[in-house]
């Protein structure tokens, strides 16, 4: 078990491509620590360093106390899950969990009994003789999970490891996931591109975006207090609505000066009813209904902009029809127009 | 195979008439010839042609240069394949780590035997294998190592066959490893780096393994290829000295070309392309592998 710090950071690659930029951000001990970014924001990176398949540009990176810049791969004391697996395709399933246990010289009979040990934990046990090309997904993923449950790291590094997986399988996997950290206790750092498995999976989240460290907070706190105008938009699904102040203001009530300011609701804030004295109340034409079941989604034509909006409501709605929908002054989001940073509004 | 269409038939017959006509008429041909008396003699006067039986083959079986023949064709193909394997994959692995801006040099430098021509090359070596005047001789010397008669003496001269062969055919193995080489991802070397492997090991557990299919198809065409060893000792040796280095193709050609016994140099060639059928089989049976073949 292992704390890991990275401090600093900067990458650039040979080509003088900067992929990171000054990036700090720490794992707590047993902790599972998610980043999350759209793709080509540096986050595989990040791992990589941490792994030392690549070497840090600038800045430190520490596990368990330990500056591991200088260290190779193997004595970082990380298991790695890739996102292809990379399970050895000439390898038994039995083979390629022995694998790390056979070249660092492992007694043969002690190799036997912990392969089957986590073949068994992992519900493998049948599949040990057969080749990767052999398996399910899911199996596949099970075997390179095993691989790094068998390093007996202080780490575990998982870079995107459930997007090769179908959609069912992806939640399944990822709740097998989730027990096999609580159950393990190592600390985790998990990549992944989709906000909703960051959400779900990490007990606190880093956000990168342009290779820049945009938020590190719990899920819950990332969601309800988004940072800046980015990390507004890219957590939560369907995106957040974003409106200029100037039209909106005086709705809101906002300080007339304020106009370089932008507005931000998320679609599943909007209530049918006004919840208290100060909600802001939106009315709009709707555009658009999409029904999913019990809920609604409506795109809604205000004297300010579209929003989408996502509703529970009894009553049945038609296209054309006007609509007035309140929102919790706490839900509305303020964000600096220039610079994209969150403004803490002075009614909360 | 479902639904066989008419239409597929077209699609495989002109590939199937080049076939018969020069493969497989030939071959039979080849056959009814080994069990006559064809000879020069019987060319000029029908009345000599007589059907013989396995005649020819009994020979064969008695004849000593015929077994001489064997012995150093085998002695090629024994040494050679495995020698051509191991150079190929080192200059292959060689080639994939140097940089990138010289990999194109040195690749077409080790590439440029296999396009050459075999005479122009045997021709080349056997400058080269002078024993006064040939470079390597005078390296030898250089090094202390005296000056041997590369293509006089019997039993350096099939060494100095399987040399010039090997140098000439590594390059095409070298080509065909580096590709199969890029297709090795390259996250498992560093799943292999995390999980504590070294270079040796990475080698041996993960990049030998991975190119084993390629390695066995290279070995296959090696085999073949140097079953029908004919050119370089035609040109070097003759296949002399003392028939030293008379491969079974060379055999087939003295007899047939030289004292137009063709009956015999059929049975020659049936026996060649026997063998050279077993050992496909023996290869094709062997090589079950990772990729469920």
């Amino acid at each position: 078990m292992a704390t890991v710090e990275i401090e600093h950071v900067d990458k650039v690659r040979p080509g003088g491509q900067a992929v990171l930029h000054d990036v700090s951000c720490a794992a707590r001990d047993g902790e599972l620590l998610a980043v999350v970014g759209p793709s080509g924001c540096g986050k595989s990176t990040l791992l990589r360093l941490v792994a030392g398949l690549e070497s840090v540009t600038v800045g430190v990176i520490r596990i368990g106390g330990c500056v591991v810049n200088d260290l190779p791969p193997q004595r970082r004391d990380v298991a790695m899950v890739f996102q292809s697996h990379a399970l050895y395709p000439h390898m038994t399933v039995y083979e390629n969990l022995a694998f790390g246990l056979r070249v660092r010289g492992t007694a043969r009979r002690e190799t036997d009994r912990r392969v089957r040990q986590v073949g068994a934990r992992l519900g493998l046990e049948a599949m040990l003789e057969r080749y990767p090309r052999e398996l399910s997904g899911g199996q596949r993923q099970r075997t390179a999970l095993g691989r790094a449950m068998l390093r007996d790291a202080a780490v575990f590094l998982l870079d995107e490891p459930l997007s090769s997986l179908d959609v069912p399988l992806r939640a399944e996997m990822r709740r097998e996931l989730a027990e096999l950290h609580r159950s393990l206790g190592t600390t985790m750092i998990y990549v992944t591109h989709d906000q909703s498995e960051a959400l779900s999976l990490g007990q606190r989240m880093v956000v990168l975006a342009g290779g820049r460290v945009q938020q590190i907070d719990t899920p819950v706190d990332v969601y309800r207090r988004p940072a800046n105008r980015f990390v507004a938009g890219f957590v939560g699904w369907p995106p957040m609505n974003f409106l200029r102040a100037e039209s909106l203001a005086d709705m809101v009530g906002a300080p007339a000066g304020e106009a370089g300011v932008e507005y931000g609701v998320r679609p599943e804030c909007f209530a049918a009813q006004p919840g208290g004295p100060d909600d802001v109340q939106f009315t709009g034409r709707i555009e658009r209904i999409e029904s999913q079941g019990g809920e609604w989604y409506l795109e809604l034509a205000l004297r300010c902009g579209r929003v989408l909006v996502r509703l529970r409501l009894e009553q049945a709605l038609t296209v054309g029809e006007p609509l007035r929908l309140w929102v919790r002054r706490a839900d509305l989001h303020t964000f600096d127009a220039t610079t994209g940073q969150r403004v803490e509004s002075s009614g909360r | 195979m479902t639904g066989r269409r008419p239409s597929g038939v077209l699609f495989v017959l002109p590939a199937l008439v080049l076939l018969v006509v020069f493969v497989f008429i030939p071959l039979v041909g080849v056959l009814g010839l080994s069990l006559t008396n064809l000879d020069l003699y019987s060319l000029a006067n029908t009345a000599n042609l007589h059907a013989i039986g396995a005649e020819n083959y009994l020979h064969l079986l008695r004849d000593r240069r015929a077994w001489q023949a064997l012995a150093a064709t085998l002695a090629v193909v024994v040494v050679g394949v495995p020698a051509t394997l191991v150079l190929s994959l080192i200059s292959a692995l060689m080639i994939e780590s140097i940089a990138e801006r010289w990999r194109g040099l040195f690749r077409t430098a080790l590439f440029v035997p296999v396009v050459c021509s075999t005479v122009a090359i045997a021709i080349g070596w056997r400058y080269l294998l002078n024993t006064r005047f040939g470079l390597v001789n005078h390296l030898l010397r250089v090094l202390g190592l005296g000056a041997p008669n590369w293509l006089g003496n019997p039993h350096l001269a099939i060494i100095a066959i399987t040399i010039v062969v090997v140098w000439k055919g590594f390059g095409y193995g070298m080509i065909i490893v580096a590709a199969a080489r890029r297709e090795i991802p390259e996250e498992l070397y560093e799943a292999a780096r995390i999980e504590g492997a070294g270079v040796r090991q990475r080698l041996l557990r993960i990049t030998v393994p991975m190119l084993a299919p390629t390695l066995g198809l290279l070995a296959l065409l090696d085999v073949s290829g140097y079953w029908q060893l004919f050119a370089e000792p035609y040109v070097l040796t003759r296949g002399g000295p003392l028939g030293s280095t008379t491969s079974l193709l060379l055999l087939m050609y003295d007899r047939g070309f030289l004292w137009w016994r063709w009956g015999a140099a059929s049975a020659i060639a049936v026996v060649l392309t026997a063998m050279m059928w077993m050992f496909a089989w023996a290869q094709r049976h062997a090589r079950a592998d990772w990729r469920g073949e």
